[in-house]
């Protein structure tokens, strides 16, 4: 009789012990992480589809640019990084090009426009490529 | 014996006692300042999350505006027609306003909810009670005055149909590709002559916010195409004059619209011998042609 009241009263008034506390703590910490990881990767996909947009907007610029310039020549410029990271770098050099008769084409530029940016996993590029004939938008008055 | 008997019962009846009374003040202070803690910290992170998540779309939502806007502009600039002209007066105001206005082009801009026929089609930057400037569309009808500007009120008292596209703008400037001037064309910030089209167009935005305050740039391609009008002209000039020469006028305006604008412009200046010139020119080079023609 008396040891059986004398461990219920201890059990009572113990509180946790160390494992326990640490257990709550860990799973509290897990989910603590889990959400800032889930905010961050939510900042991360919103940042890369603003990213997309931008480069995508802004290729087809420079592109339109080197296509319709009527004083082309073959040239390299780079531009300084965006808001986002981002430098474009537009290519036109001259084009080696035959047609089915063996006959050398004349004049003909190759356009590319990349886009580079650095990421954790190392730099990423994309571009986008052309050929243009020098002369089609000359003034010839 | 009965003594410690008693002694015993009475600590048991303590602990019972102690037991039922409840928690100790301390106890529930700590346990609500760690609830406390706690629900902050929830707290703190759903707000951040919600912050986030609705700075992530408006800027996702301003980007999308913006992509859709230059979509708009460029699909309507590439589609221009041959007799559509364009120009950009000056005006004054800090900001800047700008007024582009498109002749000759009642498909400008056109859409299901929108009554298409409009003489003049205006793409326009006003400015805004705020300060900042708002981007939109003005249609105008064939009562509407040359001076549209001045006539121009609150929404109620505009000149003709008005359609806000973009609103807290900070910078919206215009530049044209003229390339008849220098050795290799210039960019001019104003295009006064609505016979002539510029090739090329650039576009420089910049809005007010945390988004996009980045200043974006834009070139449009106007492709030079046939004015219909002069081909009607030449081939009634053609068929009253039996002579090869409005086919050279034809050829010049097809190949060089701007050079060949000029038999087109003045046709009843001498069109026989602007045909004459014209035919003659069907041999030589396309630009000359064009400019034989208008001479």
């Amino acid at each position: 009789m008396k040891l059986t009241l004398t461990s219920r009263s201890n059990q009572s008034a113990r509180g946790f012990i160390l494992l326990e506390a640490i257990l709550a703590v860990s799973i509290l910490s897990v989910i603590a992480v889990s959400l800032t990881v889930a905010i961050d990767k939510l900042g991360a996909v919103a940042m890369e589809s603003q990213r997309e947009m931008a480069m995508l907007r802004n290729m087809e610029t420079l592109l339109t640019w080197q296509l319709r310039d009527p004083n082309i020549e073959p040239r390299q410029n780079t531009s300084p990084p965006d808001a986002y990271g981002v430098v474009y770098e537009s290519l036109v050099e001259e084009l080696e090009l035959y047609n089915q008769d063996d006959a050398a084409l004349p004049e003909m530029l190759r356009i590319q426009i990349r886009a580079v940016w650095q990421e954790p996993s190392g730099m990423q590029e994309q571009f986008v490529e052309t050929y243009r004939y020098a002369r089609l938008y000359r003034n010839t008055q | 014996m009965r003594v410690s008997i008693a002694t015993r019962s009475s600590r048991i009846a303590s602990v019972r006692v102690r037991r039922e009374q409840g928690f100790t003040l301390i106890e529930i202070v700590l346990g609500m300042a760690i609830l406390g803690l706690i629900v902050s910290g929830i707290y703190a992170v759903a707000v951040g999350t919600v912050q986030l998540s609705n700075a992530v779309s408006e800027s996702q939502n301003e980007e999308i505006r913006l992509h859709n806007f230059l979509r708009l502009l460029r699909r309507n600039f590439e589609r221009m027609p041959g007799n559509a002209g364009i120009t950009m007066l000056p005006l004054n105001g800090s900001p800047p306003e700008t007024d582009i206005v498109f002749y000759n082009y009642p498909l400008a801009f056109y859409w299901p909810s929108v009554p298409a026929g409009s003489s003049r089609v205006v793409l326009m930057s006003k400015k805004s009670s705020r300060g900042t400037l708002d981007v939109g569309l003005l249609y105008l009808d064939e009562e509407a005055p040359e001076d549209f500007r001045s006539s121009m009120g609150g929404i109620s008292q505009q000149p003709g149909l008005w359609l806000n596209l973009l609103s807290d703008v900070m910078v919206f400037e215009w530049s044209f590709f003229d390339e008849t001037l220098g050795d290799a064309g210039e960019w001019v910030p104003l295009w006064e002559d609505p016979q002539r089209r510029p090739g090329i167009v650039r576009l420089e935005l910049q809005f007010y916010g945390q988004g996009l305050d980045e200043k974006v740039e834009s070139i449009f391609w106007i492709p030079n195409m046939i004015n219909p009008e002069q081909l009607v002209q030449a081939n009634s000039r053609q068929a009253g004059q039996g002579g090869g020469g409005a086919v050279g006028a034809g050829a010049g305006g097809q190949v060089r619209p701007g050079g060949g604008a000029g038999g087109g412009d003045r046709p009843q200046g001498g069109g026989g011998r602007g045909g004459g010139v014209g035919g003659r020119a069907v041999g030589t080079p396309p630009g000359t042609g064009g400019r034989g023609g208008g001479r």
